[in-house]
């Protein structure tokens, strides 16, 4: 017999269905036959709550709740244990990982009540009493085993689960044993190495180093993380408590809103309040944060908030909407040679500032005559490419809490960029500039999902906001796992079509390429990804002719926004495979035509402004021959005609640049009176670490050695109202541009210290130097301390941050599409927290807007095993090489390369949203279908780090988070064909594809 | 002009259910007897599903209160022990250890139970998500009109899911027998009688009726020289189900095989006997008949548009399991 039938939302059938929907209309009967045929939802659920005793901690803890309780939420919400997270909550990422009876357990796959009469074990049980660290808790802040730290307290209970039964694990053991823990940051390498070094019992600490730059250190928030202290979004409790929010999302891919019908919902008990679509006030753009025309599935079109989450699904079940279907578009190709179906008025395809005609391009770049070029060329290669939908998957799915308080609206969101979610929040919900504050920080993993930069986006914020402004009362919204993987924005789909023109001595005259991005039910990020798309097409290889048409089409389904390398995955996947192609018609190895043909220094770079700008300090060459040599190339490559066998082992390679950033960062650092120095940076802490690099560069510029850094520097981030102005945490930005910022204000600060000391002291300037929190003259002469200076030094006049030519390029305003020139002064905002808090300081201020030639380089190595009987592959090495300009904290830059190296390995060769071709709704919205890659699923990592500064990066970095994204699809496929002899032009590489691709060349064995 | 239900994605806590705590096996199959009620073992599988609210029970049955279901010995292994427990167990043949270890993650093993995992339901995603399909009580496929990577070879019938369970080729192999609780009394079968084809009831993966309860597997003994090893294809090393899996047992006289089992896993509805891979090691020494036993192990295979590479999947694992077994 099968279970008990499901049941959901009441339902109201009648009329012909418009489209050929499969069996999704029939979903409803499946529901009736659980209510007896009926249309009417049953009565309110009964509650059953009862007195329950857990041993949590080795403390007995009396609650009482109900029977349905996971022991997750017993743990984070009855006993306010918040170390535990949350991720998931379907027993897929690990998170939510406690010790019962000294066995790691999912804590959201167990009822409370189960848990009863066994040892419960959380993060905050590990400490000692005087809080000193578990020495696994001290390996993981060693060796820097955290990134955005969601996983790290469930990782670090598996870990000591481990080394209480294996007191000398090998690696592979590790690995196994941490296999239910899932890192999305990719950390994985790093991880095994922290638990190794504990069970070595390698002593606390990394010792007292006294440089700075390129050193290792923890980074300034390990203590939270591997404690379970750092508060996330959802981690945060307000006393008088808080609503919970739900969304109503479509079940269509296309239909109009027709009645929203509440009444059922408002009578149950708990609910405080409602939202319909005709309440969200109107603002630019083709989106709002609920709609009256469902655009994909999963589109929200109306809200609830209640007193805990079960009333709120609840009340979700209860709320009526008739929906009227429209002929749903999933095929961007289609829409572009003609089809009915608006999803917008105005056209099918996204341009910047509207929807625009199917003749109307979104982007365009070309310079010189491709077409005579192509034909002067010996040989033409050409090639179509595809890639899929990509989600985020955070360990955190997005969590918003809001709370008004006379007006003001505080917002404890998991966002990466709070200066531009405030912005954007006050403009949609109509509020004057300083009503809004977002607070954010922790988050659990961001990779461009969490970016509220602009009115483009989901906009959830508004939806919790609304509701807690109309319920007099804060309100939480937390995605589900699904809501996450497609009701919020994803990575787009592209189709490539590649042409270049080849001469007989293997150099490139054209490249040609025209592409077509699935941007989803609404633009987002859509457009702008096509032009950084076209970045990647175009700034790699030398070509005299170079054209780049994109084209970012509307689709019923998921909404393509900002995930980590914007463009760049999708089109070096291309690019990449593309070239290799070229390679072996111009009859030369693939590192040999790279060598030939990338672009150097002096040579043009296309930017997304759509300028050009020359080259400087490239340090890809050097990238190339490390990585090659590392691997062995020279030695081991093989054409893929030399290889037999049923296994077949090959060699695949790749290279690519990158961007350093958008927009602008203001750089401020204050000394108070007490000599301490406040470094209050809005860059988000999603991660990357990179508020410990800047602090580092500041350090550096104020003399400060590293064991100095936490006694004298107070850090703080990614709050709006305490923090300078900076744009968004993406685009492989802070520490490049942020960072520039801030090492300027430390450099301002610096000059003001000396030229007062000077004055005080009656010694030049030239003649002193600042050594740990005092100026003076070396050798034991008189010193000042900063304290003393602080007070005494005369206030800076803030018009004008200290900024060097070159230091404010022209940017692209996303919503236009057009350059502009910022201006040299401070965000008011900035200007604003300095009067409120810094009246009395010793004031630093900074300005920088990303450099475009500031580019990283990379090359990337993979060698593989292709099984020919089934398509089967193993990666079995990853080789990275990455020109970074300059490592500030060495051990954050190693874990981008390792953690961006595994990102970019999942979308190569296992992640893709299925989504159904005949009803548009996801298929696979689940971890183990969706396949982020495991601890045990990494292969050989060497990431090689190389220098080649950049004059306009502090002390020469370059933005680098990105670029490890883009090494493994394209240098698997290249490996895949080099091993097999079969092209893949699809990604991801999975094994069905590549035994298509074998069966179709006939090569099977 | 339709009022439909939200898509359902932001569901992920239960509805309201009260937990039953039985102490005995009677009690249990009269409380698992009414409408509304579902077992509750490691809660893997269930749990899942009622978070989701696909199922919603009023009633949820406690099996690990009712004592005596979960001991592990060398032939004999309680329906509610752990997988953790069955991996641990030196004395259990080596198939079913190493297929209770690839289940999923450390985590879900310490949990998740024996019979649990005979006993899961399709993970088909079609299934699984709001298409309501033969499966659900519908009257269609909707994996056919879309993505059928991970469906069957052999044995589909209106429905091509695939059985999801790694232990459950492994104890086919060993010639395992299940002994159910039901009518008020105990039972023994065969474990192939355990699994349902869609031709026996298309809407449940398992025979057991309502109220019945799986208590114990039980194995055989096994003669001298007797092997058996497993093996298991999945995307990724951990959390994964099997893309195709193959479990193989052989019992030798000298040096030739005199009884041989090779079953897969997630390549049809229910564990699938290679009763051709079988016949090709009949009589003669495993290492002459690795590659015909690989070959023949797939003949009769009806590949669906997207799932042909399993084919290649299950040479692969048959060959590999009869080398370990050669080998050792």
């Amino acid at each position: 017999m099968s279970d008990t039938p499901s049941r959901r939302a009441f339902v109201q059938i009648g009329g012909a269905l418009s489209v050929a929907a499969g069996s999704l209309a029939k979903a409803t009967g499946r529901l009736r036959r659980a209510w007896g045929g009926g249309v009417e939802p049953p009565a309110p659920e009964p509650v059953f709550r009862r007195p329950l005793e857990l041993q949590v901690n080795g403390q007995t803890r009396r609650l009482e709740v109900e029977d349905r309780r996971t022991l997750l939420l017993a743990l984070r919400d009855d006993l306010g244990l918040t170390g535990t997270k949350k991720g998931c909550n379907l027993g897929q990422c690990g998170a939510c990982t406690v010790l019962l009876e000294g066995d790691p357990v999912y804590s959201c796959l167990l009822l409370a009540r189960d848990a009863r009469g066994k040892a419960i074990t959380t993060i905050e049980g590990l400490a000692g009493p005087d809080g000193a660290l578990h020495p696994v808790q001290q390996a993981f802040v060693d060796k820097m085993g955290m990134q955005c730290g969601h996983c790290t307290p469930g990782m670090i209970l598996s870990a000591v689960a481990l080394l209480r039964d294996n007191p000398h694990p090998g690696q592979q053991q590790v690995r196994e044993a941490l296999a239910g823990n899932l890192c999305r940051c990719g950390n994985y390498v790093k991880e095994v190495e922290a638990v190794l070094h504990a069970a070595r019992g390698a002593a606390a600490g990394s010792g007292g180093q006294q440089s700075v730059i390129g050193s290792r250190r923890p980074v300034l928030d390990a203590r939270p993380k591997v404690t379970g202290q750092a508060l996330y979004a959802g981690d945060v409790r307000l006393p008088g408590g808080m609503l919970h929010a739900k969304v109503w999302r479509s079940p269509l891919p296309h239909a109009r809103v027709e009645r929203v019908d509440l009444q059922a919902a408002r009578a149950l008990p708990g609910v405080a309040a409602t939202l319909t679509w005709e309440e969200v006030p109107n603002y630019r753009g083709d989106r709002r944060f609920l709609n009256g025309k469902a655009r994909y599935v999963g589109d929200g079109i109306a809200a609830v908030a209640a007193a805990n989450p079960y009333q709120a699904q609840e009340a979700l079940a209860r709320i009526r909407v008739r929906l009227r279907r429209e002929q749903p578009l999933f095929d961007a190709e289609q829409a572009l040679r003609g089809s009915p179906v608006r999803v917008h008025a105005g056209g099918p395809v996204a341009g910047f500032a509207a929807p625009q005609p199917a003749d109307q391009h979104t982007i365009r770049f070309e310079r010189g005559d491709v077409e005579k070029a192509l034909k002067e060329a010996d040989r033409v290669v050409q090639g179509r490419y595809t890639t899929p939908w990509q989600c985020h998957v955070p360990i955190e799915p997005h969590c918003v809490l809001a709370r008004w308080d006379q007006g003001k609206l505080t917002l404890y969101d998991s966002q990466q960029s709070v200066h531009n979610c405030q912005r954007v929040l006050e403009k949609v919900l109509g509020l004057p500039a300083g009503a809004v504050r977002v607070i954010a920080p922790y988050l659990g993993g961001g990779f461009g999902g969490k970016c509220t930069d602009n009115e483009g986006k989901t906009l959830y914020q508004g939806i919790a906001a609304l509701l807690a402004r109309k319920a007099g009362r804060p309100v939480r919204l937390e995605y589900t796992l699904q809501e996450l993987m497609f009701a919020e924005d994803v990575r787009n789909p592209f189709h490539f079509e590649l042409r270049v023109g080849l001469r007989r001595d293997g150099s490139l005259t054209a490249i040609d390429c025209r592409a077509v991005q699935a941007t989803g039910g609404y633009a987002s990020s859509g457009p702008a990804v096509c032009a950084v798309a076209g970045e990647g097409i175009l700034d790699t290889y030398r070509a005299e002719a170079l054209r780049y048409v994109a084209y970012s089409v509307y689709t019923n389904t998921p909404v393509g926004g900002e995930l980590r390398g914007f463009g760049h995955p999708q089109a070096v996947f291309a690019l990449e495979t593309h070239m290799d192609k070229a390679a072996e018609a111009a009859g030369m190895n693939p590192l040999d035509f790279r060598l030939k043909n990338h672009l150097r220094e002096g040579d043009q770079l296309v930017t997304v402004e759509g300028e050009l700008t020359p080259i400087r300090h490239s340090g890809l060459a050097e990238c190339l021959e490390r990585g090659a040599q590392t691997i062995g190339w020279r030695e081991r490559w093989t054409p893929p005609q030399a290889k037999t066998g049923r296994l077949r082992r090959g060699l695949g390679m790749r290279m690519s640049q990158e961007h350093s950033g958008r927009d602008v960062a203001n750089g401020l650092v204050a000394i108070r009176p007490d000599g301490r120095i406040v470094v209050p940076l809005g860059v988000g802490n999603l991660g990357t670490e990179a508020h410990t690099a800047i602090v580092l560069l500041v350090a550096q510029a104020l003399g400060l050695t590293s064991d100095h850094i936490e006694r004298w520097i107070e850090a703080r981030w990614a709050d709006s109202g305490s923090t300078a102005w900076d744009f968004v945490s993406d685009a492989s930005r802070a520490v490049h541009c942020t960072g520039k910022a801030f090492y300027l204000a430390a450099l301002d600060a610096r000059q003001q210290l000396l030229a007062t000391a000077s004055r005080l002291l009656g010694a030049d300037a030239s003649r002193l130097e600042l050594r740990d929190g005092r100026v003076g003259i070396p050798g034991g002469g008189r010193a000042l301390s900063f304290a003393e200076l602080a007070r005494r030094a005369p206030r800076r006049d803030l018009a004008s941050p200290r900024h060097g030519p070159g230091d404010l390029s022209k940017v692209l305003n996303e919503d236009t599409g057009r350059a502009f020139q910022p201006e040299a002064k401070l965000h008011p905002s900035t200007l604003a927290l300095i009067q409120r808090e810094f009246q009395d300081c010793l004031v630093g201020i900074g300005l920088y807007a990303y450099h475009p030639a500031a580019k990283s380089w990379g090359a990337g190595f993979a060698e593989v095993e292709v099984d020919m009987e089934s398509g089967l592959v193993r990666v079995l090495r990853l080789v990275m090489a990455h020109d970074v300009g300059r490592a500030i904290h060495l051990d954050g830059v190693e874990a981008q390369i390792q953690g961006g190296g595994i990102f970019g390995l999942g979308y190569g060769i296992t992640e893709e949203l299925l989504v159904d071709p005949s009803t548009g709704i996801p298929v696979n919205p689940a971890l183990h279908w969706y396949r982020p890659l495991t601890m045990l699923d990494y292969p050989a990592i060497d990431a090689i780090v190389v220098e080649a500064p950049d004059p306009s990066g502090p002390l020469g970095a370059k933005g680098m988070g990105e670029n490890p994204v883009f090494n493994g699809a394209a240098a698997v496929a290249n490996a895949i064909y080099n091993a097999a002899g079969v092209r893949v032009d699809e990604i991801p590489l999975t094994w069905p594809r590549v035994y298509q691709a074998l069966q179709r060349a006939g090569r099977l064995e | 002009m339709n009022f439909l239900p939200a898509s359902q994605i932001a569901i992920d806590e239960p509805a309201s259910f009260r937990l039953l705590e039985p102490r005995s096996l009677e009690e249990a199959a009269r409380l698992l007897a009414g409408e509304s009620a579902v077992a509750l073992a490691g809660g893997c599988d269930v749990l899942e599903r009622i978070k989701t609210q696909w199922i919603r029970p009023r009633e949820v049955v406690n099996l690990k209160t009712i004592p005596g279901l979960s001991g592990v010995s060398g032939r004999e292994i309680g329906a509610l022990a752990t997988l953790a427990a069955v991996a641990r167990e030196s004395r259990l043949p080596a198939a079913l250890r190493q297929a209770a270890v690839r289940v999923a993650t450390p985590q879900i093993r310490n949990l998740g139970t024996q019979g649990g995992n005979l006993l899961q339901d399709s993970r088909c995603p079609y299934y699984r998500g709001p298409w309501h399909c033969y499966r659900a009580g519908g009257a269609t496929c909707d994996a056919l009109r879309g993505f059928t990577y991970e469906h069957a070879l052999w044995g589909g019938e209106r429905c091509y899911t695939v059985s999801p369970s790694d232990t459950a080729p492994a104890l086919a192999a060993l010639g395992a027998e299940v002994e159910v609780f039901g009518g008020g009394r105990l039972r023994r079968m065969p474990i192939e009688r355990l699994f349902a084809p869609p031709s026996y009831d298309i809407t449940s993966m398992h025979t057991l009726e309502r109220g019945e309860i799986l208590t114990r597997i039980l194995l055989p003994e096994a003669p001298p020289g007797a092997g058996s090893a497993f093996r298991k294809a999945a995307a990724r090393q951990s959390w994964d189900f099997a893309l195709a899996s193959a479990a193989v047992y052989v019992e030798m006289e000298g040096d030739r095989c005199r009884l041989a089992r090779v079953v897969l896993g997630a390549v049809a509805p229910v564990p699938w006997r290679a009763v051709e891979a079988e016949q090709a090691l009949l009589g003669a020494r495993l290492r002459d008949r690795i590659e015909q036993a690989a070959r023949a192990a797939v003949s009769g295979a009806q590949p669906l548009p997207h799932n042909a590479y399993k084919i290649g999947l299950v040479k692969r694992l048959v060959r590999e399991a009869l080398e370990e077994i050669a080998a050792g």
